[in-house]
This record gives structure tokens, sequence and C-alpha cells, in this order.
């Protein structure tokens, strides 16, 4: 049976694919019907009526909407009888329209505009009062006007359908009726704009830049996201030198016109005031806002002379998973080959790392699954139970996959499975949720590993491989796994049982597991999981690690770590150079005098009192950021560099998407992109005599870096994907496993607390944002409900949280969430906090991934006399 | 406390109900009635309370309680006097009834005596339009009004909390002899 | 003696029948019931109640044998029959009386579509204001479990069924069928789009059956009497009787049971004892608010579908309300609209804006405010709410308006040139909304 048909639209014929709606095979017959409730990302509601078109044999009109195509099918979008009913309707829709066009920010990219235009320009028979609602807010960041709404639902049906949120609803009925939240109340819900993006007119518009600008001047720019690992593309839209509204548009990028908070209201941090404009260079007594020239002369000038002092391996450098392909290239040659050195790493240390240095080591490939592999697969196994929080995306395929194509979801988090209000919470959705004890993701992949082994191991996997692993769980029993991560025999069976039955698994792992200890060994254990299952070397199937930071793969792959040249070539084991942790650790050593830190702030990524001194103890300390950091207040020279919005480059995403980024905007003040600062310096270090700086600039363009980068990759770059037989039956080979013994943590009396990501913020950056700022401004500790209650502590009230209950600790504010498991806490990473330095430190062994992101805390109640 | 203002007694007859539906979303309609049944109105704790027992979110509840209209969303008094003006009715004289109502108990359409026992309401068509005028008090009818009948219902269940004029299994006509 | 035979009004014209089991079982209750399940397949039921022409009593007439036919034999998976017991349709209150003084007649019924369509969980949808029929279906299905006459292996065939009553909380809409589906699903009364019809997509997205209660209290009767008999009772394709609910200005408003054909004159001037106070006839409606009005010249039209349907209007729910000479068709017609606007879902743009700007031309003519030109635009507004809606609420919604202006044009006019509305005394309008 083909799975096209053929139709007639306005007497044309149309072939189009079986399912089609009537509305999209007529826009490909370039019939463009009047609509409102149609979208293509939600299910049909016919509700607008405004769609509607005859079809030959049907006595009523139809909405073309909601109607399938047919075989020999016959339709009319505008004959005398379809256009009389359409302007019927426009005359319904205009009614009660206030027809306030002028001061709406929704005009011209309006439906209503644009079809009441098309319709001709109408005198409206309504000779009535017009109904009126009373203007309200959805919170601080989304304005309601009800007046305008045409009642399409695509709001309510979006907020349920795509994100699961389920925070908009209709109320009351008929002509009254409205779309709102809960009891008229401020929204609280997880703020992804796409109730905004969706409106079809100007009933729902976003609260941060009201009346700033008219739509069509407004500069649109298709770039990358900068918050996350998902690499979503999304339109920077700036009026004169400033980002004033972002949109993606449907359909579009790895998202698909989908965002989130951070994408669509974080745009303020580009232009926040704090924003760093000009070179600095420190005085004896002051820092001096300096030109570029002078900053590139006394850069490359203080790194030559500790070349010369010291030999360049007292040089080290450091560069954020947040910079550019292009940028992270540059600065690894300016590093390995200018100065020599080969101490070079980047921001995929705290954690990233862990995926690539693992994947590569067991499949020889990085890129083990994409979102189209999500979208494929029957079964889900999610070690991210926070994926909502820290790859919003992401978890929207997990969602679709569930929601749409009834795919399995197992949850494997310290998360409970209760639904956190308006918030979509995987656990929630799962049809089977681990609920683990915190920090216990090692003891479950090792019993759901064991489950694997000693029932029905995949027949693929290597032989020698499959002795080793079995050797290595025998002797464990289940009931020790079961006292170190709460989880039965039973459930690991059945969890195990399920993944193994699929048709086409996909195991996603997320920072719980790449930043919580001994990562890098979790996440071989889990490729051999997923391989025990059956569910990688098989289209559809694979594996995927999240990124928190954009161009954490991308910055790893160009070679912006020392295990890896650019193109992932593994570097010799004599030509390693130090980790960022080995940097500071020489430092304080005083072997590395010199550091470059590029959009890295030790300081506070690493709660460690040694840190401070290593830094003090350098001759020259450079710093490269966006903002003043604890970092750049140390510096000997600061280098404002651009950020995402202003310049061009690639990101590659965590599926290894190359995707392209665009300059929006000027630079912000004196500021410059990345790769420029590093060709210049590559030039002047290796020039002599002084030379006006713009001639030192060896590049003319991003496109020029990146064709020199693509050049170094090694052949066939980028298209292995999967994994390659070679490399699996040398790691089978060579594999060495061993399980850490799982243990039972007595709780007595403390909270396991658990620091992390929340959705509204990404690291540091966000924060300058003003409508992320809005929605959360400052930290506090999240407790589940009941043990709040059982504590006799009320929302907002300061408690304090210690080491132990003698000490002095951080105090912050409690709220509730239900998500939360109870005996267990959360504070968001991205405030100044010294909560950090209450956590235990550790370092992978083999990785050298800094760990401190849990442990366990006494919380008190801080009376009101001592606060 | 799982549960802000429903008592034990009611969460447990919500739960009684579960069984008879495949999903938990189906005892919305019913949860919101048992729960109007204890307070008097759906409170907005109250919705909450349901969210959280049929896994909904508050919104969920909130849209279903605006859209039907025997859910009072604000307290109303002891005993709802509710009038049909539907066409069968006030063609044969609902108007004046809800009129003789307002005189006696001094409030408006949609008003509640100052001591909280009446409330009245005009409703659309309740489905007894052949034993018009009628009114529903709470969960009974009273049909055939007259101006004299309503005084003395209102006086029964003021003094008494019932009113033998209340209808019965309903047959119309009566049947003779 | 009552001048037709009853049928289902039968047990509870005899005095003292208050509906128990124990008397319905007196009179051959549940012995169609046990008699479909030892003895006649599934397939010959439906085929049985095809033959026997029986059309749903609840508005639309669709044939009741072809729908249950429409549920998916072989499919693997639960289905579901809901009784429509919401009731809703101004001017009817005859399903109360069924449910309230004789309840097993349509349980058994619905025992007896649930084995022909293979449902083993059926819904009563009772709209929540029939507090006391809601109390005694409870009761009855009660009864219903204690005796085995539902429940699990009933009459030891391994049928298996469970009904539950399910509380509507007041909304008109919900009769619409797949309205009625989304409020047990516990969501707003919206009616969905169609397709998907619910016979393939209906209650949980299962295969389900929705029946007006008068529909399956006609079920046993065809078991026990044959499709013949049924079929020989009414005329043409309007088979058995049907309950006409008369109200408005008639000496003796009630629930009368003929059988179908039986002219509109015989209606009012016998049974209902005709116009009260002898007045003369204006108008009536012939089957629930949203039927068009008649003007007596239609009074000998037969009562079946086919006949009133001819005539310009619809036997919709079989309620009839009289009105005579004295009352205003602008006020009816807008006592009228009050009702449609008040409930309208609001899903749909021409139905959701339509009614509140009829209602709003409406309230302006009968209060002396019309303007030149409000009729046509009426028209025009009730042109452009037909068939442009998601559900049949459109079409009931402008059925009064419209009729009443085709009838009653020159009224219309005559309160919009006198600035006012000639008949005083039914001026009152609630606006109470």
């Amino acid at each position: 049976m083909s799975s096209e048909v053929t139709l007639k639209i306005n007497g044309r014929d149309v072939r189009v694919e079986k399912g089609t709606r009537v509305i999209e095979a007529a826009k490909l017959a370039g019939a463009e019907i009047a609509h409102f409730c149609y979208h293509p990302k939600l299910k049909p509601d016919a509700n607008c009526r405004m769609c509607l078109v005859e079809i030959e044999k049907m006595p009523k009109l139809q909405t073309s909407c909601s109607t399938e195509v047919a075989e020999g099918m016959v339709v009319e979008t505008a004959s005398e009888k379809v256009l009389d009913a359409q302007k019927g309707v426009m005359a319904f829709l205009l009614g009660n329209h206030p027809l306030d066009c002028p001061e709406c920010d929704q005009g011209g990219e309006c439906q209503l505009q644009d079809f009441a235009h098309q319709y001709g320009a109408m005198t409206s028979p309504f000779g009535e009062v017009k109904r009126t609602f009373e203007k309200s807010y959805f919170g601080p960041l989304i304005e309601k006007e009800m007046n305008r709404c045409v009642s399409c639902l695509r709001c309510v049906r979006y907020c349920d359908e795509v994100i699961g949120s389920n925070a908009l609803g209709s109320m009351n009925r008929g002509s009254m009726h409205e779309v709102g939240a809960f009891a008229r109340q401020e929204l609280d819900c997880e703020f992804c704009g796409g109730c905004i993006q969706i409106c079809p007119v100007g009933a729902l518009t976003s609260r941060l830049a009201m009346f700033d600008y008219r739509t069509w001047q407004l500069k649109k720019t298709e770039s990358i996201c900068n918050y996350c690992g998902d690499g979503c593309t999304l339109t920077l839209e700036a009026a004169k030198a400033e980002i004033t509204r972002v949109s993606s548009e449907t359909g579009t990028g790895r998202n698909g016109g989908d965002l989130c908070a951070r994408g669509f209201f974080g745009y303020g941090a580009v232009n926040h005031e704090s924003r760093l404009t000009r070179p600095v260079f420190r005085l004896a007594d002051g820092m001096l806002e300096v030109t570029w020239q002078w900053a590139f002369e006394k850069a490359s000038e203080g790194l030559k002379a500790v070349i010369e002092k010291h030999g360049p391996q007292a040089v080290g450098g450091v560069i954020s998973a947040q910079c550019t392909n292009e940028a992270v290239y540059l600065f690894q040659k300016l590093m390995r080959e200018t100065v020599g050195t080969l101490h070079v790493d980047s921001g995929a240390r705290f954690g990233y790392i862990n995926a690539v240095s693992a994947l590569t080591e067991v499949f020889g490939s990085a890129r083990m699954a994409s979102y189209e592999d999500i979208l494929a697969s029957d079964c889900l196994l999610v070690f991210a139970g926070e994926m909502t929080e820290t790859n919003p995306i992401t978890a929207l395929k997990v969602k679709e996959a569930v929601r749409k194509n009834k795919a399995k979801l197992i949850t494997v988090s310290p998360y409970n499975s209760r639904r956190e209000t308006y918030i979509s919470h995987l656990p929630h959705l799962a049809h089977r949720h681990l609920q683990i004890a915190v920090g216990s993701e090692s003891s479950a992949i090792l019993g759901l590993t064991k489950a694997l082994l000693e029932t029905d191991p995949a027949s693929a996997i290597p032989r020698p491989l499959l002795e080793k692993m079995k050797a290595a769980v025998s002797g464990i029993s289940f009931e020790s796994i079961e006292a170190a991560s709460g989880i039965s025999e039973a459930q690991f069976r059945e969890a195990a049982a399920l993944f193994r039955s699929a048709q086409r698994g996909v195991l996603i792992v997320g920072r719980s597991v790449l930043r919580g200890e001994a990562g890098y060994q979790s996440m071989l254990r889990l490729a051999e999981l997923a391989m025990l299952a059956g569910q990688v070397g098989r289209p559809g199937c694979g594996m995927l690690a999240l990124a928190k930071e954009s161009n954490a793969f991308g910055a790893i792959e160009m070679g912006g770590v020392p295990e890896f040249l650019p193109g992932l070539q593994v570097t010799v084991p004599e030509a390693r150079g130090h980790t960022l942790l080995e940097m500071i650790d020489a430092a304080g050593r005083g072997e590395i005098k010199a550091l470059y830190l590029v959009g890295e702030n030790p300081l506070r990524s690493i709660p460690q009192k040694k840190v401070e001194a290593a830094l003090q103890n350098l001759e020259l300390l450079i710093c490269q950021d966006l903002y003043p950091t604890e970092t750049t207040d140390l510096a000997d020279i600061i280098l404002p560099a651009c950020s995402y919005a202003e310049q061009s480059g690639h990101f590659t995403n965590q599926e290894g998407e190359i995707q392209k980024l665009r300059a929006a905007i000027d630079p912000v003040g004196n500021a410059k992109p990345d790769w420029e600062i590093f060709s210049t310096l590559i030039h002047a270090l290796k020039t002599k005599e002084k030379r006006p700086y713009q001639e030192l600039l060896g590049h003319a363009s991003a496109d020029v870096v990146w064709k020199e980068a693509v050049m170094a990759m090694p052949q066939g770059w980028p298209t292995q994907k999967g994994a390659s037989p070679e490399a699996l039956s040398a790691y089978a080979a060579g594999a060495q496993i061993t399980w850490p013994l799982p243990k039972k943590v007595e709780a007595a009396g403390r909270f396991a607390l658990q620091v992390g990501q929340s959705l509204f913020h990404a690291g540091r950056m966000s924060t300058y944002a003003s409508g992320l700022s809005t929605l959360m401004g400052a930290p506090a500790v999240l407790i589940h409900p009941e043990d709040a209650e059982h504590l006799g502590l009320d929302p907002d009230e300061l408690v304090q949280l210690s080491g132990d209950s003698e000490k002095e600790g951080v105090r912050l504010p409690v709220k509730t969430s239900k998500k939360i498991a109870e005996g267990t806490l959360f504070v968001p990473e991205h405030f100044a906090l010294t909560l950090k330095t209450l956590l235990p430190f550790t370092v992978d062994e083999t990785t050298g991934v800094p760990y401190g992101d849990r442990g366990w805390v006494v919380l008190s109640k801080v009376s009101v006399a001592a606060s | 406390m799982r549960f802000k203002v429903l008592s034990k007694a009611t969460i447990e007859r919500i739960e009684a109900e579960f069984p008879k539906y495949p999903d938990k979303r189906s005892l919305t309609l019913p949860a919101l009635r048992f729960a109007q049944e204890e307070i008097g109105y759906v409170s907005e704790p109250a919705m909450i309370d349901i969210a959280e027992l049929l896994d909904l979110t508050p919104i969920q509840v909130y849209e279903v309680a605006t859209f039907y209209s025997q859910y009072n969303m604000k307290p109303v008094g002891k005993y709802l006097i509710q009038v049909c003006k539907t066409l069968a009715c006030s063609l044969v004289g609902a108007m004046p009834i809800v009129e003789h109502i307002q005189n006696s108990l001094g409030i408006g359409i949609g008003g509640t005596t100052e001591d909280g026992v009446f409330s009245l309401k005009v409703v659309e068509c309740l489905a007894a339009c052949g034993s018009a005028p009628m009114m529903q008090i709470n969960n009974r009818y009273y049909e055939h009004l007259t101006p004299e009948k309503v005084d003395r219902i209102l006086s029964d269940l003021k003094q008494h909390g019932e009113s033998d004029l209340a209808t019965g299994p309903f047959m119309l006509p009566v049947l003779q002899g | 003696m009552p001048k037709y035979e009853l049928i289902l009004f039968k047990n509870m014209a005899q005095p003292g029948y208050k509906g128990s089991l124990e008397e319905y079982r007196e009179t051959g209750g549940y012995t169609a019931l046990e008699k479909v399940l030892k003895d006649i397949s599934p397939a010959e039921v439906i085929d049985e109640v095809k033959k026997s022409g029986l059309r749903g009593r609840g508005g639309a007439g669709f044939p009741t044998g072809l729908k249950w036919s429409f549920i998916p034999k072989d499919q693997v998976g639960p289905r579901y029959l809901c009784c429509n017991a919401d009731e809703s349709e101004p001017g009817t209150y005859k399903d109360r009386q069924l449910m309230e003084r004789d309840p097993h007649q349509m349980l058994e019924g619905m025992a007896i579509c649930c084995y022909a369509i293979g449902a083993q969980r059926a819904y009563i949808y009772i709209r929540g204001e029939f507090d006391l029929g809601a109390e005694i279906l409870e009761r009855a299905i009660d009864e219903a479990y204690k005796a085995k006459v539902i429940g699990k292996d009933i009459f030891g065939s391994g049928f298996n069924l469970d009904i539950s009553v399910h509380r509507g909380a007041g909304a008109y809409i919900c009769g619409e069928e797949t309205a009625l589906l989304e409020s047990i699903e516990g969501k707003r009364g919206k009616p969905r789009i169609k397709p998907p019809f619910p016979a393939i997509h209906g209650l949980y997205q299962e295969p389900t059956v929705i029946n007006n209660v008068e529909t399956l209290a006609n079920v046993p009767h065809i078991i026990n009497r044959g499709a013949e008999w049924f079929a020989s009772i009414g005329v043409g394709k309007s088979t058995g009787t049907r309950i006409f609910s008369v109200s408005g200005h008639v000496k003796k408003p009630g629930n009368y049971e003929v059988p179908m054909g039986v002219t509109l004159r015989e209606m009012i001037y016998e049974f209902a004892g005709g116009v009260r106070g002898d007045k003369q006839l204006k108008a009536f409606i012939p089957g629930g608010a949203s039927a068009p009005m008649m003007k007596p010249e239609h009074l000998d039209t037969p009562m079946d579908f086919e006949s009133v349907a001819a005539a310009g209007s619809m036997l919709g729910s079989g309620a009839i309300t009289v009105m005579d000479e004295d009352t205003c068709i602008v006020w009816a017609a807008t006592n009228l609209m009050e009702f449609f606007h008040h409930e309208s879902c609001g899903q749909c743009t021409p139905c959701r804006e339509g009614s509140a700007w009829v209602l709003q031309i409406l309230y302006r003519i009968e209060q002396g405010h019309g303007r030149a030109g409000d009729v046509d635009q009426l028209e025009y507004l009730c042109k452009h709410i037909e068939g442009k809606t998601v559900c049949a609420f459109g079409e009931a919604e402008i059925g009064p308006i419209l009729s009443s202006i085709n009838h009653f044009r020159a009224e219309y006019e005559q309160h919009i040139e006198e600035k006012g509305c000639p008949f005083h005394p039914n001026a009152a309008l609630s606006m109470a909304h």
C-alpha cells in the first residue's frame, strides 16, 4: 500500500503523505488557509473555525486543520461559500477585539491583523458594547491581555501537550471564557515562554521588553543558545545595539523551535551593565583601563618573560566550555604551539570529560545517540532525574517519546516521583522510577548490571568483556546494593528486563553521574550496561551524555584538554599536561608561574582554600571574561571578551552536532571575540618588535579559523558515529572492571544535600539576565513539604546548614518542593555561596574531575532573635 | 500534612470511588462535589487538595470547577435556593416567584441573607418543565410553586431543616385513583 | 384506561409500584437479560435491535442497533456504555420519571446493551441536579448487585458487568455525547471534534456507545416481545412509542407515552387538555428548546422524526412547550437565547462570540432599543453560526431565533418601530447570569 495519497486542491493535483491534514496539503499546494488554533506542534483542536474549507461530498464545510487527506478528495479553499464562512468567523473574532494594534507588541506579526487585512478592510458589523476583561499578568514576565485573545487555546495546549507543565487552563465558559493560571494567581511554571511564542495574537506578550520595539524594526539573527549543551537554535532579535527579544521559529534547529526559560528570557545577560568593556591592567596601586594595544603588549611581554625565566611548562591555560570551537582551537594552539606548554584544559573538566573519555575509550566515539534516537526509542533509561533543570529541551524529547510514541521511561535519581506542581518532572512521568539514595548512582548501575548479567545478557557483547563483568559482580549481594541504594533486587530486575526487552533503547546520563564521585568509572560501567542490554550498535539505540556547558563536547574535541589533541586524538602519556586542578597545585608548588584563564573562575568553582594561595603565587594571571569575578579581582591583566551573541563560530552540542553561531550585535563596548584575541596573541608572541595590534591578527575571520581547525582534524571527522568494532574489542581486551563496594551511609539526623542546577539559571552568567533573576534572584534550600512540616518550618523561613550542629554554617531561606525526596535537600549553585565548603571534595583518579556537589549536613532553625 | 483542608473522611470518600474508573482524573467532578458538601463551596485550598489526591495540577481542577454551574466558587447560605427561569417556567410565572422570594428574604438575586441561612440564584432549566414554576434548594426539587407554598417551604427549612413539600420520585401527570 | 398501550410507563402506572427490584422482577423484569445471556449471541441482539427500528430518544434519532454495530468486534481492550441521563434540553423531563419510578427497566436495558457490545463497564451520566434520581439509581444498582443481575458472572453466563452512576455538575452541553465523555474523564465538558467517533475512540479513547435513558429502557421490551412487535408500533421509520413531555401554557402538562406519529394537535389538545384559560395557541416548540418553533398551522403534523422534520422543525427530545396568544415571541426567543448563551461551552468561535452577540441584539430589541437592520443582522449571525461549530449546539441555539423570525418577523419589526415590547406583562427578563 502506498503511503501517499493524491487529492485535488483548488483544481490542482497534490500528492502528499497519508495522514497529512488538509491545511498542510493546501500549504504545499500554495494555498495558505487562514487559521488561529492550528499549529503543527499541537493536536488539532478545530476550535477557531477559521480554516473551514469545502470538500466534495461533504454537506458541511470542514475544518481543514482536523481533516486528514484522502485519496481522490476534492477541496476548495477559496470558494464563495468558504470565503463567506471565514468572513463570518473574522467578524465574530473582531467583534469584541479592542483593535488596539498601535499599542500592541504583537503588531506586525499578528495572525489576526494579517488575516483581517487579507479579508479586506472590514467595517465590523458589531454594534454592541464590547466585552472587556481586566488586564492581568501571568507573573512578572508575561502579560495577559484577554481582550485580544481569540481563545484558540494554543497556549494551554502547548503547555499541556509539549511542555507537560499543565500550568495554564481555561476558566469559566461561553463568552466569558478566559485562559489563565489557577485561581487567577500568577503563574508559577517553567517559564519556557512557549505560550508567548505560540500565541497567534497579542494576548500573551513578554513583559521584559514591553513597548520597546515594533517587531519589524528588529534585526533577527539565527544562532545557538549558550546556556546548556542541548544546542538550541534561537533567533536573537536586536534593536540597535541590544538584544531585545529571543525567539525560535517552529521546527528549526535541534530544539524544533522549543525553548526553555534560559533561552527565552535569559538574553539580558548580554547587555548587562556589569559587562567588562575595556582591557584592564593592574598597577601597584590599583587598576587601570587601557587600550587593546597596551593590553596585547603587556600580555605578550608577560608571557614571554615567564617563558624566558621558567620555561614554557611554567605557563598554563584554561578555557571555558562556553567558548566557541574556534576559540578553543586557537587557544590550545596558542598554548601548545606558540607558548609550547602541555598544560591546557577547559571547563569540560568539571564533568563532561568523564563522558567523552569513557565513551571514546569503550566505543571509539562519543557520538553515540541523537535526539532522533530518543524520539524513535521505545524505552529510555535515564540517569538524570534533574534533566528538566539541566537540559530542558532534551527532556522535552524524552517527554515526546513517552507521550506520543508510548516509550517506556525508567528514571534513576534521588528525586522522588511526586509531581512538582507546575514543573514537569521526569521521575513523575516514569513507568519505573528507581528512587536511589543521594550519591548512590554507582550502586544503582551495579544493581542493574547484576540483574542483566544474571538473566539475559545480550549476545553481541564481546565474550571476554562479559566474563570480566560477571567476575566483577560475583560476591556482591543484592542485599548490600539495596542497603546502599534503597532499591530492591526485584526493582532492579524489573527495570533491567524492561530496558533489555526494548526494540530501541537509549541510555541518557546526566550530571548526577558525570559530576558524582568516580564519574568516569560510572560512565564506563554504564557503557557496559548499555551493551549488556543490547542497546548499542543498532540503529535507534545508544547513549547520550548530557552537557552542562554549551560547548563542552566541542571544547574537548578541539583539543582543549590535556588528554586529547584536536579531533579526540589521544595524547601520548608523556606529553599529557596538567588538568585544571593539577595546574592549581603546580602553581601552589611554584611550578606554574603564569595562568591564562578564559571565562573560568576557579575561586568559585573550586571551593578550596589552596586555590587563592596558588593564584597569589603566580607571576602573571591573565583573565579573559565577560564580567568581573572573584578571580578577575586577582588578575594582572583583564581582557574583555564578547559573549555568544556578539561573535561568530561553532558550538558542538552534546549529540556531537556542530552548529553555527552568528553575531547578532556589535561587540559590547570594546570587547573582542575570543578567537580574535588569541589570533593576535599568537602573532604578538612570535614577533619581537612592537607593531599595531591590528597587524598582528592572523585570521581574517572566525570562518578562517574554522577552516584551519577542520584541517587539523583526523580524516573522516566528524562523520564517525556509533561504536567502532575495533575500539570495542580493544576495550574488551584491556578492560579492568572493579566495583566500589556498596556502602550504606547512616543519616543520623542529617540531611543529604545536593547542590545543583536550577531550571532558571546556568552557571553564573544567567544571574545577570534580569528576566531570570526575576524568576530566581537568590538561593533557597528546597525541602520536602512533609520534612518542612515535621520541623515546623514556614515557607521562606531562614535555616542554617552546617557540617555539624556545633559549627556556624550557611543560612538560607527554605522552600518546599514535592520532587525533593524526604530526608534530602537541594540548593541551586548559581549564587555566590560558601555552601560548597561544607561538602566533601574529591578528585577523580583518572580524569581529575573535581567532585563536591553533595554531602551530609545538619539543618537547624535560626531563631528570629539570632538572625 | 499532605492535605490542607479536606477532612480524612472526604479524602476517603473520594478514594473509595477510585476502583470505578481507570483514571483518577475521572474523580474530579465527584471530588469537587464532596469538597463542596464538606465546606459549603469549592475553596482554593480544597482544589489544591483535590489536585494532590488525583495527581493533577491545581489549574486542571480549577478549569473544571469554573466550567460547571453547580460548584460554588464562593461561600453561600445554608440553603441555596435556585429558581429556574427557562422558558417553560417563565411562561407560567417563574419571575413572580423570584420576586416573592426576594421580597420575603430581603435579598437580591445572587444575595445571601444576613443570617447566612438563604442564598438566592436564578438558574437555567432543571428539567421539571411540566411542574413549573419550580426551584431547587440544596439537593431537592420543589415544584408547582405558589407564593404561599414558597413561604411554607422556606419556613419549614429554617425551622426544621427539611420540608415535606420536596418532590419525591417524579410522576406527571399524577396517577388517577 | 389509557388510549394507547403503555410500554415504558406500564409498571409505574400500576398503583403502588415503587420500582424496587422485587416489583420489577414480578412484572417479568430481567428475564430479557437472562434470555440474551443464555440463548442469544451479541450479534443477534444487535440484529434484533436493528430490526426493531429503535432510534435514539435523546434528540438526534440515530438508529440504535446501527450505533451498537459500529463497536469494533475483534479489538481487544475495554469498551464502554455510557447512559446519557443528562436530560438538559429545556422542556424535557421524561428521563427523570423513567429513572426515579422504574430504574431497573433502564438498568436491564443497559446490561443487554453491554452484553451486545462487549462492554464490562457502564456509567450512567446523570445531571448533577438530579440528586434524588441519582440516589434512586444508586440504590437500584446496589439491589441489582445483590441479586446478581449485574456484577460478576451474571446468570452463570460468565458475563461480568459493573455499572456506576456518574453525576454531572451543571452543564447543558454535557448532554452532547462527546462532552459527556470528557466530563466522565474529569474534564471540562467540551464536545470533541468528530471524527473520530465514540464507537472507535470514545471514553478513555476506547470504543464506546452512548445511549439515552429512554432508548435503553426500550431494549428489554424489544427482546421480550420481539423486533417485529416493536416495529409495528409507530409509523414508518419512527417505530415504538415515545414519551412526550408537555409544558408551558397547557392545562395538563405531563409526560405522555404514545406511539410515534400521533399528531401535535392530539398531544396538545387531548393529552395536555388544551391551552390554559382556553386562550388561542400562538406557537409551540415540538422537540425541546433547540427545535425550531411551529405555529398553529402545523398542529396536524404527526409526531415522528420525518414528519416534524418535513414541517421545518425536529422531533428532538420530544418536549413540547406551548405558548399562548399573550406570549411575546421576541421575549421567548430572548429567554431561550439566555439559556444557550449561558450554556455555550465557549470553545469554538461562532458559538462563543455569536451567542453573546445575538443575545445583546435581542435584549436591545425587547427593551425598546432595536435598530433598523437588527433583524437582518440576527439572521446574518445565525447563518454564520449554523454549520460552522464543533458540535450541534450551534444549530440548537439558532433554532428558536431563526424560526421565530421566520414565523413572526412582523412582531420583531413592531418592537423596533414602537421602541418597546407590545406585551408588557411578560417583558421581565431575568438577565441573571
